[in-house]
């Protein structure tokens, strides 16, 4: 189930209002475990099974940990098997399909059968969630949670199980035990959980449907309408997973959570580094404390670290989805990121703002083309059609898809800065704004609404990964 | 100084929505959506199957999408919101000035039309029958004027140049040029992709000069004013005003019209079918919409002409006009059609073939190629 989505909204939601308030304390934990079982359940029931088994198999490796903790060896045995089954279950769920069929490129492997596995919903979040757990546990950071209900709670709590924030469990570890709820976290919740789902219905789904008339014909574009195509995907991308993290983030205040921020104006960025400070924060953090400081990070010397750093990236990349444009997707930005290291970030520092921010723009953009093609022949055509004027620079139809979309691409382009929310936050001590706003989220939340009613054009762009 | 405390009342309104909605839900259900001509999704049926599978849970967003209280008003709203950012066309329908709805075209090439158009050249060839084409541009295409400042670009010149050098400029009668002394506003709908009565007749006038027939002498009998075509229904944008359906009868005339669907036929005397009228779209007032296989037999006309027509819905309005110089005439419509009829043609000695299309149609049909069962 989505959250922008009709059965979500009114009648999923609603219910669970009502028996997450209406049971005492001690219960809450429980409904939200059983509720969001039933929210994975919704697409695919039996991959619960697989839930539930993700969920043991990590609860039982903590319970391991607490009882070695005297005795290392065992201890890093149960580490490293746990790590281990966790990805093999990612890899033979997601990576299997690619696997097989790269292989199959070779005669020898040719007799090989496509696998027919669907992708399970969120595989890459709550694998990743786990595993933060057993590795924390292991390190000492945090107690083996002994009830199995809150260990599941923490697993399976459906705001962020499938498209994240990636949740560490350090950072929720006291709240899974006392949380405490008030109507000021839950209009703050609702409030961001509102302009999360205008970010994904009213902007993203909008821009998305500009984006698929440009890639359905990649060589055919003239120069316009592959740029207007890669600026509404750039757009449609962030507003797509930010709003999914907003609302995740304000639905998890509500249950009285606060969970990390995931984006902070990514296309402000002034260079690459910061880009990726700013692009999905607890995926970045995930990889720099789970993979890059265990590898030594930069404490090993230069050209171990440039290893280091392009594991990452590989690894960050192919996390994205079960092809090999996501490799290269990762390994661009490992490259871009290396010679940011060795020189070019202390340059631009000294640029003019306005310069470094259009080159981190700039190759953010076309590192989406690498990103949404998966066919390399697609990739390469329609960046040829971005550069050269084959199909010459511009036609009747990509005049009028760029000024039919031009008021949604300004609007983009403003709510993908911090100037909207400065306004907003400059408005919020006026006496007006306390009638303005509650009318304004109205507003939004009926608009939203309409816009789900018209169309089941409703595809999650994360829902792959 | 500390910040007075804030009434939580974004929450509440909030919940408040919610909450109304999911009680207006339990209301009583339509099974029918006039606007979108389908039956509604009945409530989804339990079974443990179902909920394996997924199927339930497909089920009930089907049924909560379709019974949504006041969807209609929503997708209405939705239409509006669009329109106000500046979205023109974005749900497949474009708005234009005057109160013109143009359906858009989706991507279409010469090239699925070429092969079309050869199948149906190999089809008249093999019968012998002397052959017409008639392929009538998308309203968008004809009324630029009525268009707003930017738009998709229709196609329809370049698919009517290619259908008239594939058969020949003396078999290709060009709906343009028949349209361009004409005031082409009259010709179609406003709120449908068909040609009004005037745009039919001004097409059989032309045909009739082309094949040497007199023309007939018609009087407009009925008119509605509450006509709302296909791109009204597909817009959202409700508050269009509704459209004008003019009818014409010959005088005097005295038909039968055998209407086959699959291997059932029914027979009417009359090219009308008023209760359509009583809907919202009136188009099938002409010949009862979309059928398999319809035929005309006109017993005040001796001539011995007899004709088959090839068509899409484009032709409904036309061959009420075409029907008062013919003394027979079958209309096949390949999008429904899997009889074998040939045999019958050949019988009943139909030697002439029309073929009517919209020019989208014909260059994306998939279905010519079942008229080698015909």
């Amino acid at each position: 189930m989505v959250f922008s989505s009709l059965p979500f909204l009114f009648f999923f939601l609603p219910a669970v209002l009502i028996a997450y308030f209406a049971v005492p304390d001690r219960a809450k934990n429980a409904v939200l475990l059983i509720v969001s079982l039933l929210f994975y359940g919704y697409g695919e029931p039996v991959y619960i099974l697989l839930m539930a088994g993700s969920i043991l198999l990590n609860y039982f490796a903590g319970r391991l940990l607490g009882v070695f903790s005297a005795q290392p060896k065992k201890k890093k045995a149960v580490l490293v098997l746990c790590v281990i089954v966790n990805l093999l279950l990612l890899g033979f769920f997601k990576y299997a399909t690619l696997f097989v069929s790269t292989l199959k490129v070779l005669p020898a492997f040719s007799f090989l059968p496509d696998p027919q596995i669907a992708l399970p919903i969120g595989i890459s979040f709550y694998t990743f969630q786990s595993m933060s757990y057993v590795i924390d546990a292991y390190r000492g950071n945090c107690a083996p949670q002994k009830n199995l209900v809150t260990f599941g709670t923490y697993v399976a709590l459906f705001p962020q199980l499938i498209a994240g924030p990636i949740v560490r469990y350090v950072d929720v570890e006291k709240q899974l035990q006392t949380r405490t709820h008030s109507w000021e976290k839950t209009t703050n919740g609702v409030r961001l959980f509102l302009f999360g789902l205008c970010k994904k219905v009213l902007l993203a789904n909008a821009l998305g449907a500009v984006w698929d008339q440009c890639k359905a014909a990649p060589g055919e574009q003239p120069t316009l309408g592959a740029w207007v195509g890669i600026l509404a995907f750039t757009f449609q991308i962030f507003f797509d997973f930010s709003g999914y993290s907003d609302m995740a983030v304000g639905l998890g205040k509500i249950f009285g959570f606060e969970f990390v921020r995931n984006f902070n104006y990514p296309y402000t960025a002034d260079s690459i580094t910061d880009f990726w400070r700013r692009w999905h924060i607890s995926l970045g953090t995930w990889f720099r404390e789970y993979v890059y400081i265990p590898l030594g990070g930069n404490r090993k010397g230069k050209a171990r670290q440039c290893v280091n750093i392009f594991i990452v990236w590989a690894l960050t990349g192919i996390w994205h989805g079960a092809s090999w444009n996501f490799l290269l997707w990762g390994l661009y930005f490992g490259v871009l990121l290396t010679i940011e290291k060795f020189g070019l970030l202390r340059l631009l520092k000294q640029a003019p703002k306005a310069l470094s921010r259009a080159y981190t723009f700039l190759l953010v953009v076309l590192g989406w083309v690498l990103f949404d093609f998966t066919a390399l022949g697609d990739m390469g055509a329609y960046f040829s059609s971005m550069f050269t004027a084959k199909n010459g620079l511009t036609t009747p139809d990509a005049l009028a898809l760029l000024m039919t979309h031009l008021p949604l691409l300004l609007c983009a382009a403003i709510f993908s800065a911090p100037t909207a929310r400065r306004a907003f936050t400059s408005l919020k001590d006026r006496r007006a704004y306390r009638v303005l706003e509650p009318l304004a989220g109205a507003a939004a939340f009926v608009l939203c609404t309409a816009s789900l009613v018209s169309s089941t054009y409703n595809p999650f762009l994360y829902f792959r990964f | 100084m500390k910040q007075p405390k804030r009434k939580p009342v974004l929450a509440q309104c909030f919940f408040a929505m919610l909450a109304v909605l999911s009680v207006f839900f339990a209301l009583p259900k339509q099974s029918f959506a006039e606007n979108e001509k389908r039956l509604l999704a009945d409530p989804p049926q339990f079974s443990l199957q179902a909920l394996l599978d997924g199927t339930l849970t497909a089920q009930a967003q089907t049924y909560i999408a379709d019974h949504f209280p006041f969807r209609e008003a929503f997708v209405g709203l939705h239409a509006y919101a669009d329109q106000l950012f500046g979205m023109n066309g974005d749900s497949g329908v474009i708005r234009g000035k005057d109160g013109f709805l143009f359906t858009q075209q989706g991507s279409v090439s010469t090239q699925k039309e070429t092969q079309n158009i050869e199948k149906i050249r190999a089809f008249a060839a093999q019968t012998g029958m002397d052959t017409t084409w008639m392929i009538v541009p998308a309203s968008g295409a004809m009324l630029g004027e009525k268009l707003p400042r930017f738009h998709k670009s229709f196609c329809d010149d370049a698919l009517l140049d290619a259908a008239k050098q594939a058969v020949g400029s003396d078999a290709f009668l060009d709906v343009r040029s028949i349209f361009a002394p004409l005031d082409t506003a009259k010709l179609y709908y406003r709120t449908d992709h068909h040609l009004t009565a005037d745009g039919s007749r001004a097409l059989y006038e032309s045909y009739c000069a082309a094949k040497g027939l007199p023309v007939q002498t018609f009087t407009k009998t009925r008119t509605s004013d509450g006509f709302y075509g296909t791109a009204y229904s597909k817009s959202g944008l409700w508050l269009t005003k509704p459209d004008t359906l003019d009818i014409y009868e010959e005088d005097g005339g005295d038909y039968t019209v055998t209407i086959t669907e699959g291997t059932e036929s029914k027979t009417y005397d009359s090219l009308y079918f008023p209760a359509h009228l009583a809907e919202k779209d009136q188009y099938p007032v002409f010949l009862d919409g979309n059928h398999a296989l319809v035929k005309i037999e006109n017993h005040r006309c001796s001539n011995g002409k007899k004709l088959l027509i090839l068509k899409d819905s484009f032709a409904h309005c036309f061959a009420t006009f075409l029907a008062a110089n013919y003394e027979t005439i079958y209309m096949v419509d390949l999008r429904y059609c899997r009889l074998p009829v040939r045999e019958q043609l050949f019988a009943d000695g139909v030697t002439e073939l029309l073929v009517l299309y919209g020019a989208e149609n014909l260059a994306t049909s998939t279905d010519v190629a079942w008229l080698t069962l015909i």
